[in-house]
């Protein structure tokens, strides 16, 4: 027990000198955690502008097969990657600067959330190949299916829609 | 011409006959007229807890009034509702009291399932029987203490609660199916209309977004005004969202609003979507930003 009061103010001191040592890598993390949510959310508006193209073909008939085989390409290699994106530490109750959207439960629910980037990938790449064999009859349901499954699968539970 | 009215009418006459069997026999097949009213009217949503049974209950609805667990809505006789008969259920639907005479809180949103057709109350009764039995029981409600009083519930009906479908108010039938599908199926305005102090729909701000929408979340205006709704949308634009869950930039709607997609719009037939979208055109343009 005396022991344990003596060497409680080295203890003490110890932790601050830890955390005076480390203050200034925290600032550098709080820039790499502002990178990875800037570029994450240019992935994603990446992908809502391929949605648009791909829509703007099956509604107005804008663009070429070509056109949206290339967006569903976009939205297939990003989802690929999509999981490297959400690191530990980066959920909106981490930063701040910039805001994003991504819901702790993320991390809590780790497996689904890769999952689900699975999923976006595979009817991602349904789109592409139904583009490529300009099967426009099927690509409306496909389109749907990448919506629901694909992008919505994964914002019902793990997303956020910032203001 | 004749004889294909003739044909035409022999067909018709033979599809209503065998409408009785047909409907007993696969009242829980997914292409039933049941299912088709179960997903339009969104069921499974509340009615079912992450990684949970289906329509066995217990998701949580966090709302300013405290916390409501759903019901199980399984075949079950103990848990569910197997021991209900179709007027109990019909009792529950359209005026809001269980088969023991007890009223729900207005989570359940029986304030628009009230104006659901017997035929449709009656098919999703049989599509409901038809599903796997869950012996889950919930959890109680969790009310703050000034709602967890159900004598309330008596002045929210008096003030709020008008039984029964509506007349069609010589709106086209169209129009007439869109507001059908609006407020008595999707149920569009238990989270799009704003609520008052006493938890009741303010009928002014119909659809005109909310500042506190179930679960905490801001819900969109989507009427038709154009700097606060959705008035500068084109039909091809709410026809995506419907089906798709795509909004007019590319972005994927998120939270409540995918699994309204998912789980009920998206199932909607070509003509209930246009019914539906000519239903959000129709209705007054209300200038309201939550």
């Amino acid at each position: 027990m005396k022991v344990w009061h003596v060497a409680a103010p080295a203890l003490a001191g110890l932790l601050l000198g830890t955390a005076l040592t480390f203050a200034p890598a925290a600032s550098q993390a709080d820039q790499d955690t502002a990178t990875i949510v800037h570029e994450r959310q240019q992935l994603m508006k990446d992908f809502g502008s391929a949605m648009k193209t791909i829509g703007g073909y099956l509604q107005g008939g804008m663009g070429t097969t070509e056109d949206v085989a290339a967006a569903a390409g976009v939205i297939a290699d990003g989802a690929a990657t999509l999981p490297d994106h959400f690191p530990a530490g980066t959920s909106m109750d981490d930063v701040m600067d910039p805001k994003t959207g991504a819901k702790p439960v993320i991390w809590e629910q780790w497996d689904e959330f890769v999952a689900d980037a699975q999923t976006l990938q595979a009817r991602a790449t349904t789109v592409q190949e139904l583009a490529m064999a300009m099967d426009d009859a099927a690509l409306g349901d496909a389109f749907q299916a990448l919506g629901n499954d694909g992008c919505g699968g994964c914002h019902k539970t793990f997303r956020e829609k910032l203001e | 011409m004749k004889s294909w009215n003739r044909l035409a009418g022999a067909a018709l006459a033979a599809a209503f006959l065998s409408l009785p069997a047909a409907a007993q026999e696969d009242a829980g097949a997914e292409d039933s007229p049941g299912a088709y009213v179960f997903h339009a009217a969104g069921c499974f949503g509340c009615h079912t807890a992450k990684d949970g049974e289906a329509l066995a209950g217990g998701r949580a609805l966090e709302t300013p009034f405290g916390i409501f667990y759903s019901p199980n809505i399984t075949p079950d006789a103990e848990h569910g509702i197997g021991d209900w008969s179709l007027e109990d259920f019909r009792r529950a639907m359209r005026e809001g009291v269980s088969p023991e005479g007890e009223t729900y809180y207005p989570s359940f949103p029986y304030d628009n399932f009230t104006r659901m057709s017997d035929a449709d109350i009656a098919a999703l009764y049989g599509y409901l029987m038809a599903q796997p039995a869950s012996a889950n029981a919930p959890p109680e409600h969790d009310l703050s203490f000034t709602f967890d009083m159900r004598s309330l519930l008596v002045v929210w009906r008096w003030l709020y609660f008008e039984p029964g479908p509506r007349p069609d108010d010589g709106l086209d039938p169209q129009l007439a199916r869109g507001r059908y599908l609006a407020d008595a199926l999707t149920h569009c305005g238990a989270c799009h209309t704003p609520r008052t102090a006493l938890g009741g729909p303010d009928d002014d701000l119909y659809l005109a977004g909310s500042a506190d929408g179930a679960e905490g979340d801001k819900v969109p205006n989507i009427t038709p005004d154009k700097a606060t709704g959705i008035g500068d949308w084109s039909e091809g634009d709410l026809l995506f969202l419907l089906k798709a869950g795509m909004m007019p930039d590319g972005d994927v709607v998120s939270g409540s609003m995918a699994e309204v997609v998912q789980e009920s719009t998206r199932h909607y037939s070509d003509e209930d979507i246009a019914a539906l979208i000519a239903w959000l055109r129709h209705i007054p343009a209300i200038d309201n930003k939550p």
